[in-house]
């Protein structure tokens, strides 16, 4: 059960200054009906989100905060609170009886009070039907009722939805500030590195990092890489032999791709000399990129980094991990073979 | 929190609270039965955040033998609590709630003990004032809701239409629901809330549930409203439900005041008849009867096809027919809910056009009750 002293003091680091700007907000009664937190995972949407709802119906609020051990604030803590709707995913996607309860909600009074608060994790698994049906009670609210939309990512989000929402930008959590977070945890320095572009959360770090699986994908994937960057038809058969056995499930399989666009990403910087050596993912082979670069032009890199990055989108459709990857090998070779 | 009842008496009291709680809902503790002790009566609540049931049983009540030994408050879960009571050896049984929320039942020889959970996490029944309150006989609102209800619209898209809209003005009550295809409508006179003014819209399915408790002993049903819940106090019994928010359509534009055609007839006997008409339009593909109004032999021709399977014609004598002639078409199925709330009774259905909505009302009595049909366009 987390107290609201707790939910504050991890907002306090992770999203001090959005946590002032809604302290302020609420103070002055100006909140909006709806609004679209966007960010990575870890940033603190969820969390912030709860304070709000904390924030709104809490019994003895003082200096703008919570008391956190009311029994408003433990009911919304533990997610029994009438008044607080919560829709998360099941699986890939937002289903449609979901929607449906979402809807049904939108349009009944309130349980206890007179106010309502409907909080939509990871809403841009919403499929398209689904999230045009919501889009009518977004925009014109019975009531008094304010929607939290949370999302990780922007891009796939309606812009019919974003149009009608105040989007709330979560900046990712200073990158050295986290990295200290992971080694304080008793993360290895180079993982630690490596962790900010997958993750924010120190818990879900531990989880990648169990069994020592991190490390083994990232020296499989450093593998193909080098194959893949050399043309070699071994990298096609890497997929299956090394890569497919790593990638047990969804969210090993969103990771290793996250992995491969982060590599392309340091080439990337590398190439343009953008940022300083450590803001690298793969700091280790630092030295193997540097040389890389040397090799590859401005127009390769940028064509491959395109490909890298769609790879995520193939895998959001439902296409097999190993039939992902392998397309992917097969479209980064002519792009390399060619130099 | 203890105390000991007679079993017969509390399960008659658990099955109305049960029918407030759901298996399926969001919030675990809504699976769960709220039992309140005080020195002089137990409370049980039970509640599917929509619908909310509260009865309290007295210790007055010599029937029930309640004996309070200790007061509090405690919520079990409502599947198992209630098997358990239902199959306990004993006229008499004791709950008592142990250290923590530990619940033990215990009836003769057999003791059980479950596992309850905070009390304090219990969604909390809205506080209504008794200032706004309409009295009305148990058999009369339930008539006004089997009445409204059947043209409750089931689609999601326009929620707001899933509600009955009840308006108090003026001494005079009025129950209005549609679905955009057809609407119903009913009015009752309440001289002595004269004061009180309500504007609401309560939804269809706590209706029917709320029906369904009005048992044929007939109580009278207190009404009580709040900014966000209606209260219906049926003696011992509270029900509670959520209202549904919006600005409902204005209805009252939809009547039509003339009538070209008018006819009198029978409710059942027309009834049967859309009955047998409707057996061969189900199977076409779009559902509608044909209804020929003849001033010249005082005929009601009604007509049903399917093209696949065949045709029928009924010719009908309606006791009164005045107007002109009139060819129209409309599903049998809102024809059929229409006349079935009627009863036994003669009914008159007014025309305008072939493609204006006709209405349906009771020959006697006729403001107060009034069902209204769009037709369908056949050409």
């Amino acid at each position: 059960m987390a107290t609201t002293d707790a939910l504050a003091a991890t907002l306090a680091t992770k999203q001090p200054r959005l946590l002032a700007a809604f302290q302020h907000i609420i103070a002055q009664n100006h909140l909006a009906h709806a609004y679209l937190f966007t960010g990575m995972d870890g940033a603190g949407q969820p969390e912030l989100a709860r304070w709000i709802a904390q924030r709104l119906f809490c019994l003895h609020v003082v200096d703008g905060q919570p008391d956190g051990t009311c029994e408003e604030c433990v009911r919304i803590a533990n997610g029994s609170h009438p008044d607080i709707v919560t829709v998360a995913p099941t699986g890939q996607s937002i289903h449609v009886d979901q929607v449906r309860y979402l809807k049904a909600e939108f349009s009944k009074s309130a349980v206890e009070g007179n106010r309502k608060i409907f909080i939509i994790e990871d809403a841009e698994k919403m499929t398209a039907s689904a999230a045009n049906g919501l889009l009518k009670f977004i925009e014109e609210p019975s009531g008094n009722v304010t929607a939290f939309l949370l999302t990780a990512n922007k891009q796939l989000m309606l812009p019919t939805i974003i149009s009608r929402t105040q989007v709330i930008d979560f900046p990712p959590l200073n990158t050295a500030a986290l990295r200290k977070n992971f080694e304080a945890a008793g993360i290895t320095p180079p993982m630690a590195q490596l962790l900010p572009s997958l993750t924010n959360s120190v818990t879900e770090a531990q989880q990648l990092l169990a069994a020592d699986w991190l490390p083994q994908a990232v020296a499989a994937l450093w593998r193909w890489f080098e194959q893949v960057v050399n043309g070699e038809p071994r990298s096609f058969v890497a997929v299956q032999v090394h890569l497919v056995g790593l990638a047990k499930d969804a969210q090993q399989q969103t990771v290793m791709l996250d992995l491969i666009a982060a590599l392309f990403q340091d080439l990337l910087q590398l190439h343009f000399q953008v940022e300083s050596a450590t803001a690298l993912t793969f700091v280790q082979y630092q030295q193997a990129l540097t040389t890389l670069t040397q090799q590859l032009s401005a127009r390769q890199l940028v064509d491959a980094t395109e490909l890298a990055l769609t790879a995520k989108q193939q895998l959001g459709r439902n296409i097999s991990f190993q039939n992902v990857l392998e397309g992917l090998t097969l479209a980064l070779w002519p792009i390399f073979t060619n130099a | 929190m203890k105390f000991t009842i007679n079993r017969s008496a509390f399960i008659k009291e658990l099955n109305n609270v049960q029918r407030a709680i759901s298996s399926k809902t969001t919030i675990p503790i809504l699976t769960g039965l709220k039992l309140d002790v005080a020195s002089d009566a137990i409370t049980l609540t039970g509640s599917d955040a929509d619908i909310s049931i509260e009865t309290t049983i007295p210790a007055v009540d010599d029937n029930n033998t309640l004996v309070v030994e200790a007061e509090g408050s405690i919520v079990l879960p409502a599947r198992f609590f209630s098997e358990i009571v239902k199959k306990l050896p004993e006229d008499t049984m004791t709950v008592n709630v142990e250290d923590g929320f530990q619940t033990q039942i215990t009836s003769g020889a057999a003791s059980f003990t479950i596992n309850g959970l905070d009390p304090e996490n219990y969604p909390h029944l809205p506080e209504i004032d008794t200032t706004n309150t309409v009295t009305l006989a148990g058999d009369v609102f339930k008539e006004l809701i089997g009445q409204t209800v059947i043209a409750v619209s089931t689609q999601e898209s326009r929620p707001i239409l899933t509600g009955v809209h009840f308006i108090l003005k003026d001494g005079e009550f009025l129950a209005v629901a549609t679905d955009s295809h057809r609407l119903s409508q009913r009015k009752i006179k309440l001289p002595e809330a004269n004061n009180a003014d309500y504007d609401v819209i309560i939804p269809g399915k706590s209706l029917t549930e709320l029906s369904r408790m009005i048992g044929d002993n007939n109580p009278d049903v207190q009404m009580r409203l709040s900014e966000n819940q209606v209260l219906f106090v049926l003696g011992n019994t509270s029900f509670y439900s959520r209202l549904l928010e919006g600005n409902y359509p204005d209805t009252s534009r939809l009547i039509p005041k003339e009538s070209s055609t008018t006819v009198e007839i029978e409710a059942p006997a027309l009834s049967a008849a859309i009955e047998r008409a409707s057996l061969l339009s189900h199977e076409s593909r779009n559902n509608v009867v044909r209804f020929s109004v003849n001033p010249s032999d005082k005929t009601v021709t009604i007509f049903g096809n399917s093209p696949d399977v065949g045709e029928v014609t009924e010719q009908l004598q309606p006791a009164e027919l005045t107007g002109d002639e009139l060819e129209i078409s409309f599903n049998p199925d809102y024809m059929k809910e229409a006349l079935r709330s009627f009863g036994q009774a003669m009914i008159r259905i007014s025309f305008t056009m072939a493609l204006r909505p006709f209405t349906l009302v009771p020959t006697e009595d006729g403001e107060n009750f009034i069902q209204l049909i769009t037709p369908v366009r056949t050409f």
